[in-house]
């Protein structure tokens, strides 16, 4: 069944709402294929959630587990779901169908920290996991087209690997180590805070050899690097937590690129963004995702603590604007430039512009949740 | 955990999420303001004085036991210990603030993120003894530098007590009794004195302000430092140790195994708790309570009275109830207690105080 654009826009400006059965059978995956994901808790219960770009539910699928962030295959209408750290659960779902379609879990001596990137031809799903009992991070690699059997581990040259990206059209992985060493006995205890040691490292997704890492200067090496975008000209935007003293002014959002096969000078630091202080201050030290907008040029950073969403320029490196939400955290781009989805640990959901320096709330969901988690996919 | 059970435990029956829409008036930011006040002033400070007080006395009674080894110099600094552990589980709450610079937080303490780690750091120290020195002691491994270290070497295998043997340790410990108290009287004065004082930012929020924008974000903090510390004493010392069943439990973990004083650790934290709720004279984080929620209120006081009750009855030790089929009962409802308490805390006190946890905002993810 075919519905153009004009009548769908009717269609929710009319308030009328259809269960979500019926929105299946209208075809709307075929309309529209983009698919946004989720993770989120209702009565103390946890799900993926799946929504169109009109912030309409497509599927809610219970997990047995909290769930963190996603992996997206490239080349299936298939998303990978890792549970947030400790946990050892994965499930791949079916974003046709609206199903989970297979399970999986990390060897009993690992966990996830929640965060996955599949290869460019989709076969191979790399995890960030911890090796608790040698007090490593590695990159679990499980094979898609065997269901999701673990076929290899390479180090991930640091503590506390958080969220791994690919770089376009190159097999190169890039991973923030944050630095933060935990076990699964103490889950939410970070045990090494005062020697941590964070870093960017690119890592050869073959070989397992770290072709590059890029470390933090002394003064602030308790500013624990968790998140990562990449945009299509490789350049990476960099989030970070600070575990120093509240009142310390540091930096929180960086940039950084590599070019040829050896690491200049330049690219052996970050380029921290710049901005004004209040906006540091006003991020309390914490930010929850980040993400480049359609373009590439623009950067949503997620600061939870700060109920903001920041926005920063990739092209100049310099602070744009910001849009209060309270306990906002996931941010996934639209289709249009500047323009983001934005989640809160309240269970709404926004559209915020860079440009437009607004934050309009989806009513259209027809769906509440209690808490939407850290991260927004699509 | 079922709720109900968990209540029965505390003597209370009540849901979790009782509705809220027939709470007082808002909270306004000279309600917050007056509550943060009374608390600095007569909670923090004083607790502070008593770390930087006994930490003294504790780096006195060592410096006499290495100059004149024997019993009664080995017990009188076994007893400044126990008065200085008593004073840091005063004030363990605390995470903000002057306890932050210079890592002063993991130096005093850094439990339970050790897990073991003391006894080789003080071992790799006491061999290398001479190399170490007061002036840069503030560098050398946070795990050699605070209680740990000092209960480690006072209630381990070395032999303080006796003339001629284990010099180097018994040196050792004058180092980090001296450091304990540098870095208690560093903390109260961070607190009072200096160009910036802290209480001043708690005093005087605002835009000029580079902590906090607002009282409400000085309660804030206040809070999330009972909240934590409810959380650790639920997650870290009392679940670990009290196990599922009596197979599992695990009395190895209990906080200060060494020096045996892991209950009075819990039952001092829980007063504090106590104390930051009711006020010393009667204003504390309660008082906006009353008048949001009564009923809230009332629950709170009464929980907490439970929960210490139960505490202050277990005898002998949080170990020998955990791991004994007669006594057990006293130290599961204790857990039960606590993790009821920490979830009315979480749940409904941020409610009535108009807190805003967010949910993404404590997890570090």
């Amino acid at each position: 069944m075919a519905i153009n654009r004009r009548d769908w826009i009717k269609f929710c400006l009319s308030g009328f709402s259809l269960p979500l059965a019926s929105l299946s059978e209208q075809g709307f995956a075929e309309f529209n294929p983009a698919t946004y994901l989720g993770a989120t808790a209702t009565n103390n219960r946890y799900h993926v959630t799946g929504f169109s770009k009109y912030g309409l539910l497509k599927f809610h699928l219970p997990l047995p587990v909290r769930g963190h962030s996603f992996a997206m295959n490239p080349q299936k209408h298939i998303a990978v779901q890792i549970s947030r750290r400790p946990g050892r659960y994965a499930c791949e779902i079916d974003l046709v169908n609206g199903a989970i379609s297979s399970e999986f879990s990390t060897p009993d001596d690992r966990h996830f920290y929640g965060h996955g990137v599949f290869s460019s031809d989709g076969r191979l799903l790399y995890t960030t996991e911890n090796n608790f009992d040698k007090e490593i991070g590695v990159i679990g690699v499980y094979d898609s087209e065997n269901n999701y059997k673990r076929v290899g581990e390479m180090n991930s040259y640091g503590i506390g690997p958080h969220e791994i990206k690919l770089l376009w059209n190159r097999d190169i992985l890039v991973v923030a180590n944050g630095g933060i060493l935990t076990h699964p006995d103490l889950p939410r205890v970070k045990l090494n805070i005062p020697t941590m040691s964070p870093s960017l490292c690119y890592i050869d997704r073959h070989s397992g050899q770290l072709l590059r890492k890029v470390q933090l200067e002394e003064s602030i090496q308790q500013l624990s690097i968790r998140h990562i975008d990449v945009n299509k000209n490789n350049m990476v935007a960099v989030a970070g937590q600070y575990e120093g003293p509240a009142g310390d002014l540091v930096p929180l959002v960086a940039l950084h690129q590599i070019n040829g096969d050896r690491l200049s000078q330049e690219e052996s630091r970050m380029q921290w963004l710049k901005g004004p202080k209040s906006i540091f201050r006003s991020m309390k030290h914490y930010c929850g995702s980040v993400s480049f907008d359609t373009s590439g040029e623009i950067i949503a950073v997620s600061a939870p603590r700060g109920n903001l969403i920041t926005f920063w320029s990739a092209r100049n490196g310099h602070y744009l604007s910001t849009v209060e939400i309270n306990d906002s955290s996931g941010v996934a781009s639209t289709s249009t430039a500047g323009e983001f989805f934005a989640s809160t640990g309240r269970g709404e959901l926004f559209i915020v512009g860079a440009y437009s320096n607004k934050a309009r709330r989806m009513n259209a969901t027809h769906f509440k949740p209690d808490h939407w988690d850290n991260h927004l996919m699509v | 955990m079922h709720q109900k059970p968990m209540f029965a435990a505390l003597g209370i029956f009540v849901m979790l999420t009782m509705p809220t829409a027939a709470l007082g008036a808002e909270i306004s930011e000279d309600d917050y303001a007056l509550v943060n006040t009374a608390l600095v002033e007569e909670h923090v400070l004083p607790r502070y004085a008593v770390l930087a007080e006994t930490t003294k006395n504790f780096a006195k009674s060592t410096k006499e036991l290495c100059e004149n080894p024997g019993e009664s110099t080995l017990n009188s600094a076994r007893q400044d210990f126990h008065r200085a552990m008593d004073a840091w589980m005063g004030v363990q709450h605390l995470r903000f603030g002057p306890i932050k610079y210079l890592m002063r937080i993991h130096r005093f303490y850094f439990w339970p993120e050790a897990r073991g780690k003391i006894a080789d750091a003080v071992r790799d120290y006491t061999a290398s003894i001479d190399t170490i020195s007061m002036k840069d002691f503030q560098k050398a491994n946070v795990a050699v530098q605070g209680f740990l270290a000092a209960e480690v070497i006072l209630f381990g295998n070395y032999e303080l007590g006796i003339a001629g043997k284990d010099k180097n340790a018994c040196k050792l410990l004058v180092i980090v009794s001296n450091n304990l108290e540098e870095m208690a009287i560093g903390t109260l004065s961070n607190w009072q004195e200096g160009d910036s004082p802290f209480m001043q930012f708690t005093a005087s929020p605002g835009e000029q302000n580079p902590i906090f924008d607002s009282h409400k974000e000085v309660t804030l903090a206040l809070f999330q430092s009972m909240h934590g510390n409810l959380q650790l004493i639920s997650e870290v010392k009392l679940k670990p140790v009290v196990g599922k069943s009596i197979q599992a439990a695990r009395p190895r973990l209990a906080e200060s195994r060494l020096s045996g004083r892991a209950l009075r650790n819990i039952i001092l934290n829980l007063e504090t708790q106590e104390e930051l709720y009711n006020g010393v004279n009667g204003v504390g984080l309660g008082t906006l309570t009353e008048s949001a929620d009564p009923k809230l209120d009332k629950l709170m006081r009464k929980a907490f009275r439970a929960t210490l009750k139960s505490a202050r009855s277990i005898d002998p030790s949080l170990a020998e109830a955990a791991t004994n089929e007669e006594l057990r009962p006293q130290a599961e409802k204790l857990a039960l207690q606590v993790q009821a308490l920490t979830q009315i805390v979480r749940q409904r006190l941020t409610k009535a105080l108009e807190l805003a946890v967010g949910f993404n905002e404590l997890d570090g993810d």
